[in-house]
């Protein structure tokens, strides 16, 4: 039998309209490619949109691709994934489902206190699949304690076991995510179609795959991408008994290129020269740019680096798009800060005092009273994400109201009461959310 | 006269002696044992002491002894007795002062006899409440009740965890005394206060437990306080997976051993392809001609190195035999995972049943190099304070605390572990055979039976206190039977050290999830 790996297609995620469409094409290409290839049916082991309801508009393009594919006669089976999932409100997925278009694997089932997920058995191939779907913060974990293991190993014929979890022996050194052990996936099948963590990976005994994200076209993935990371899914080859055959198709979803520059010694006005050259000398038709500026400016501040002017130069020389990263970019006038503290919340309240002062307006005088107070309710406000179902315009509005009535600036006539609250849908102002403020080192090879 | 004591509860009555040691006539009746302890009540202090001899009084002459004793067994008379004998035969029982306790204000201070009990002082059985004076230490681990001879008091001898471990504690006994139980008690105690760090490297796998037989997974908070590693972890557990670029050459130093030319050579390789060594050793083609010179060297580094990992060579290269180590992608942070739970001060257990002991010793190496480097940066910054008390569990420990191949990173705990907040636990039979500097630095001696008379000799000799009367009563310990000698402790301790199953059955299943009926959601 032959059979397509998928993972983390994340579809939905970019909103760069050019990205958009590079996301959608990439994925059409990889169901062409298990068409022609012959794949008698897909995995996709989590995460397929980003969020558990995504646009229609990136739902539609998607079903149109499966359903070309299906009504071949062939199957697409699935689990949730940490993004696509939903413990409270119904998944896109449930919906694909109901409709015909995927096959969820691995729906629960509790057998004399074990856990027994659903086995589904491919019509074309006689695979048996199954699973453990995907969960916020890898929830998912305890599922692997309680899986009726002896049961899985019963079963016969050649089976697949999809999940969508880190394995932590994956872990490059300092990369830090959760996750199960190795040991705790079940014992005797074929192969285990994995998912979550964005990279490919092949265990010794190379039937535990995960094929890492088949597009990515945002965030630190992104720069994986531009700087040569293969991006694709696995074509498997597998009969009972013998080690699977592997076949990475590199989809090659865009052509990058990458500078990286540093700032440490220069004025912003050098900065500015140097990328105005840059900018106006590489060869950017057509590719992804992703721009890396870090270190630490002699004199001037962050803001007066015009990244705009950058940004426009590269759209006028025909760039797809421009992945700016400038995270790493500080001023002596805004210098390092050493705080300790017990709490993420002492720490902060311990920068905000830190660097009092150092934001002033055109009259020399701090802009905005008690500033430790404001910049934390301001950080608190920023904290809480885009809610299920809110559009990113009602998401920009609600942070914009909400920052403007923090710092006092909120125009007569806007409404007040929103901006604390924003109406139900993010009646959690102020609120500061668990698990969502602090980034690990090493996330960037998680889904987000 | 003690108070609620009748003439009947006296045991015997101090006749002669002098500060080290005191000789009582013991009551008849009284049947005192070697190790039984004894309490001499002075006004406002009283003597708490430990028989150490028993011998034979008599007051009448021995060739009527001898004449008696031959008239008994020839059958001349049979019947023959002795006038007034409770009163001329008698046992003398010698006992070895262990500690002075005095009233002063209600309170009683305990210290060790710098003084002897008045001459004729009566004395009696030691009970409970002899020994309220011991005071709860801040962070407990308890080790076991006190004992008087074969009898278990219901007091319990607990010591301070981070004073215990940090000045280290040496377990010594023969197999079969009990050294396991005591391990997995104070693993248990340890696992309490999820406060110390603690690695064990379990050779014959029988700390975690199994479903018939309770272990540490079955401790109230396992979930939070152990980390198990196997090479077939049960669910929940962590695969023993261990990338080789985690292990530095150093870590093979005191566990191998390797000539001056080896080591110059590792050493080149380190520097050469920093943490790629290993790999880098195994990809030298010996015969090539830049190796022309080095090529045995080469060839019995590559010989040691797949030994000590159990490496094979495959066609697609070198594989690990029983997967243990990884030169490819996996398992790069597991080495960086157990020094991290350590410091946040959880039991690290590794199943060492199905690895060589010594592959078990390099992975205890690379995880305490990596406490060791972290503790040293905690210690630079002043933060040490705020991390958890480390220790390792040595078993069989005089080879490597000895130096035999070189020095390693158990001699420098052992040494300077102090500083670090990371002690050893070492369990050995041999306690003659590590370093008597060594032995001088570990604060703590559990001594349990050893029928070897060099080893007690050792111990004894190396023992926060005077143990030189003690030689017999250490002898006869039997199984978990210990005396605790300790710096932290004003005199050595006699305890029996709880069996481990009792431990568990009181504190252990109090919390856990019935097997049956998970109250979880799944999706």
């Amino acid at each position: 039998m032959k059979f397509a790996h998928m993972a983390d297609l994340h579809l939905g995620a970019v909103s760069d309209p050019k990205m958009k469409e590079l996301e959608s094409s990439t994925l059409e290409r990889a169901f062409t490619i298990c068409e022609e290839r012959g794949a008698d049916f897909v995995i996709i082991a989590g995460d397929i949109f980003h969020i558990n309801i995504p646009d229609l508009a990136v739902v539609k393009e998607a079903v149109e691709v499966f359903k070309r594919f299906t009504d071949t006669g062939r199957k697409i089976y699935v689990v949730y994934g940490s993004h696509d999932f939903s413990p409270n409100s119904t998944s896109i997925i449930d919906i694909l489902e109901a409709a015909g278009v995927v096959v969820r694997v691995g729906k629960p089932a509790a057998h004399e206190g074990k856990l027994r997920p659903e086995v589904v058995t491919d019509r074309r191939t006689g695979a048996k699949i199954t699973g453990i779907s995907g969960r916020r913060s890898s929830l998912e974990k305890e599922a692997f304690d309680d899986l009726d293991r002896d049961y899985l190993k019963a079963l016969e014929g050649f089976k697949i076991f999809v999940f969508h979890t880190g394995l932590l022996e994956m872990r490059r050194e300092g990369e830090k995510f959760d996750g199960i052990s190795l040991g705790a996936l079940p014992e005797g099948f074929d192969y285990y179609a994995g998912g979550h963590i964005h990279r490919e990976f092949v265990d010794s005994s190379g039937r535990v795959v995960f094929p890492g994200p088949l597009f990515t076209g945002w965030g630190a993935d992104l720069e994986g991408t531009v700087l040569g990371e293969r991006r694709g899914f696995y074509l498997v080859e597998a009969s009972k008994g013998s080690k699977p055959r592997l076949e990475f198709i590199d989809l090659k979803p865009f052509e990058g290129v990458h500078k990286s520059i540093d700032a440490t010694g220069k004025t912003a006005d050098e900065l500015n020269d140097e990328l105005r050259l840059w900018a106006t000398e590489v060869d950017a038709a057509g590719k992804v740019v992703l721009l890396k500026v870090h270190g630490e400016l002699s004199s001037g501040r962050t803001s007066d680096v015009q990244f705009g002017l950058v940004r426009e130069m590269l759209a006028e020389s025909g760039a797809v798009y421009l992945h700016l990263n400038r995270n790493a970019l500080r001023t002596k006038e805004m210098g390092m800060v050493t705080v300790m503290g017990e709490s993420a919340g002492e720490i902060e309240g311990k920068v905000f005092k830190e660097m009092m002062g150092s934001v002033k307006g055109r009259d020399g005088e701090p802009v905005v009273k008690d500033e430790p107070a404001t910049a934390a309710k301001l950080l608190s406000a920023l904290r809480i994400p885009r809610q299920e179902g809110e559009s990113i315009e009602d998401y920009f509005a609600r942070v914009s109201r909400e920052a403007r009535s923090i710092l006092g600036i909120l125009q007569k006539g806007e409404d007040a009461g929103r901006a604390d609250g924003g109406g139900d849908r993010a009646s959690g102002a102020g609120m500061v959310r668990k698990g969502t403020g602090a980034r690990m080192p090493g996330w960037r090879g998680m889904s987000r | 006269m003690g108070i609620g004591i009748g003439e009947a509860d006296y045991a015997g009555q101090i006749v002669e002696g002098e500060d080290g040691e005191l000789v009582l006539r013991e009551k008849q009746g009284a049947k005192l044992e070697l190790g039984d302890l004894v309490v001499v009540d002075n006004e406002r202090v009283k003597y708490i002491c430990m028989v150490s001899k028993l011998e034979y009084g008599s007051l009448i002459h021995s060739d009527r002894i001898l004449t008696s004793s031959g008239s008994m067994l020839e059958g001349v008379n049979p019947r023959l007795e002795f006038p007034d004998k409770d009163l001329r035969i008698f046992r003398q029982v010698h006992v070895k002062p262990l500690l002075e306790v005095s009233s002063e204000g209600g309170k009683q201070l305990a210290r060790a006899p710098r003084s002897i009990p008045e001459f004729m002082s009566k004395a009696r059985a030691a009970t409970a409440q002899d020994f309220s004076f011991l005071e709860a230490p801040r962070t407990s681990v308890f080790i076991g009740n006190i004992r008087s001879g074969s009898k278990t008091l219901p007091v319990e001898f607990s010591m301070d965890g981070e004073r215990l471990l940090s000045h280290h504690v040496l377990v010594s006994a023969q197999t079969g005394r009990g050294k396991s139980n005591l391990v997995k008690v104070l693993l248990w105690e340890a696992m309490r206060h999820g406060r110390f760090g603690v690695l064990v490297m379990d050779v014959h796998n029988e700390y975690f437990g199994t479903p018939a037989s309770p272990g540490l997974k079955d401790h109230p908070d396992a979930s939070r306080a152990l980390v198990f590693y196997s090479r077939s972890p049960p669910p929940g557990q962590q695969l023993l997976k261990i990338n080789l670029k985690s292990i530095d050459p150093e870590d093979l130093m005191g566990v191998v051993e390797f000539s001056t030319a080896q080591e110059e050579t590792l050493e080149t390789l380190r520097r050469q392809h920093g943490s790629g060594w290993a790999s880098a050793l195994l990809a030298i083609d010996e015969e090539d001609d830049a190796y022309k010179k080095s090529k045995g060297t080469i060839r019995a580094l590559k010989r040691k190195v797949c030994n000590i990992f159990n490496l094979r060579e495959t066609g697609a290269g070198y594989e690990c035999a029983d997967g243990v180590f990884d030169l490819g992608g996996m398992g790069e942070e597991t080495i960086n995972d157990m020094a991290r739970a350590l410091e946040e001060g959880k039991v690290v257990l590794i199943d060492g049943s199905s690895i060589s002991d010594d592959t078990g010793l390099v992975i205890a190496s690379a995880a305490l190099r990596k406490v060791f480097d972290r503790y040293d940066y905690y210690k630079s910054s002043g933060i040490l304070g705020e991390k958890a008390q480390v220790a390792v569990v040595l078993e069989e420990a005089p080879r490597l605390l000895s130096g035999a191949y070189g020095d390693n990173v158990f001699s420098r705990i052992a040494r300077e572990g102090r500083k670090f907040r990371i002690g050893l636990i070492a369990i050995t039979q041999l306690a003659s055979v590590i370093p008597r500097e060594i032995l001088a630095n570990i604060g703590t001696k559990v001594i349990m039976g050893n029928e070897m008379a060099l080893e007690r000799k050792a111990i004894a000799e190396s023992a926060a206190q005077d143990l030189a009367d003690f030689d017999r009563i250490i002898a006869g310990l039997e199984v978990g039977e210990a005396i605790v000698s300790s710096i932290f402790s004003k005199f050595p301790v006699p305890v029996k050290v709880p069996k481990f199953e009792d431990l568990a059955a009181r504190g252990g299943k109090e919390g856990a999830r019935p097997l049956n009926a998970p109250q979880k959601r799944y999706f």
